[in-house]
């Protein structure tokens, strides 16, 4: 009896709420493109960057060959940050496949990992809506950023609402290094929808 | 009699104005969208106007509300602008789908400018956009030019 009430509060349990601002960033182990397992909990005590992926998603290709992701992950690489692309198309979708996010890794001098998320479970947990779509950790594993990679929602920095370029992304890291509230935790993410299954 | 010549003119007094005369379009397509711009019949050399930058979008396309369309003017035009790159959101129509009246079927956009102060009015640029269906979006630059005749 007690099974079976257990049983009918889980089904009716609401989803799980997408990750937010100021809590623990929800863990994951997911494979890269050559198998390797990453785990977030593997890079405590560093920033991570995680970035929504979609190799074909024209807004993903203009931001990785025209806009803010041509060299930021490099960059912020050389000091200390981690960044983790995550690919939550669903196969047969968009952008889907080893091969095609190995060619878009190799085009456009990816050096970090591409994480394989085709069950959408991770991304769903973080909220993920577009790609890209961006997802800043700190050090002791909370979230301190979702959003949009920048205020140019024509991926290419050439249209910045109020006429000024923000990189949220590069901002929240400087203020996580300068030990300071990050100054703009959430904003709205712009570009193609994720893939997902359903 | 004096009557209906009454309700003549009171027809005639509360009518909307015809729209304005327009020239021969500049007009491009693709297997998602159509594209058009409208140039107005004739300036008068130095004289300030307005052409129209028109995005239809096609089958399960919608134009996308979210990417900021604009016309980057090119080296060919002879039109003058207020700036490099012209964002075409400011005063445009939007003409909802049917059946789908959440999303944005067609794009009308004013494109002023102003007349160079002899001769014919170039007007040539890039009009870039995107365009969704429910499974993808696409981002669109497509190079459109027309040519105004002065009065």
């Amino acid at each position: 009896m007690r099974t079976i009430l257990v049983a009918a509060l889980l089904a009716a349990a609401p989803p799980a709420l997408a990750a937010d601002i100021g809590l623990p960033a929800p863990e994951f182990a997911l494979k890269d493109l050559d198998g390797k397992v990453h785990k977030l909990s593997d890079y405590r005590g560093k920033t991570v960057v995680l970035e929504w992926f979609n190799p074909g998603c024209p807004y993903v290709v203009t931001a990785h060959t025209k806009g803010s992701l041509v060299d930021l992950a490099q960059k912020q690489s050389k000091d200390g940050v981690v960044w983790l692309a995550v690919n939550s198309g669903a196969p047969g979708k968009q952008g889907h496949g080893v091969e095609t996010n190995r060619a878009a890794a190799k085009a456009w001098s990816m050096a970090y990992p591409i994480l394989v998320d085709e069950s959408g479970s991770v991304g769903k947990a973080y909220g993920a809506t577009n790609t890209p779509h961006m997802f800043v950790v700190s050090k002791d594993g909370k979230l301190v950023y979702k959003g949009a990679i920048d205020n140019s929602p024509d991926a290419e920095r050439g249209s910045p609402q109020g006429g000024v370029l923000v990189e949220y992304v590069s901002a929240t890291v400087e203020d996580l290094a300068a030990g300071r509230p990050v100054r703009t935790p959430q904003t709205r993410a712009y570009g193609c929808g994720v893939k997902y299954a359903n | 009699m004096t009557f209906l010549a009454g309700i003549l003119a009171l027809a005639l007094a509360t009518s909307d104005p015809p729209p304005p005369a327009t020239g021969p379009a500049s007009t491009a397509e693709g297997e998602a969208f159509q594209v058009s711009l409208v140039p107005p019949a004739s300036v008068r050399p130095g004289a300030a106007a307005t052409a129209r930058v028109v995005v239809t979008a096609r089958g399960p396309y919608h134009v996308n509300r979210d990417y900021p369309a604009s016309f980057r003017v090119d080296r060919a035009s002879t039109a003058q602008f207020p700036a490099e790159k012209v964002p075409l959101g400011s005063g445009a129509e939007r003409t909802p789908c049917r059946g789908f009246p959440g999303e944005t079927c067609t794009l009308s956009a004013p494109l002023d400018f102003r007349a160079p102060a002899s001769g014919e009015t170039r007007i040539a640029g890039v009009v870039a956009f995107s365009v969704c269906n429910p499974d993808r979006c696409l981002i669109e630059k497509v190079p459109v030019a027309v040519a105004v005749p002065g009065t």
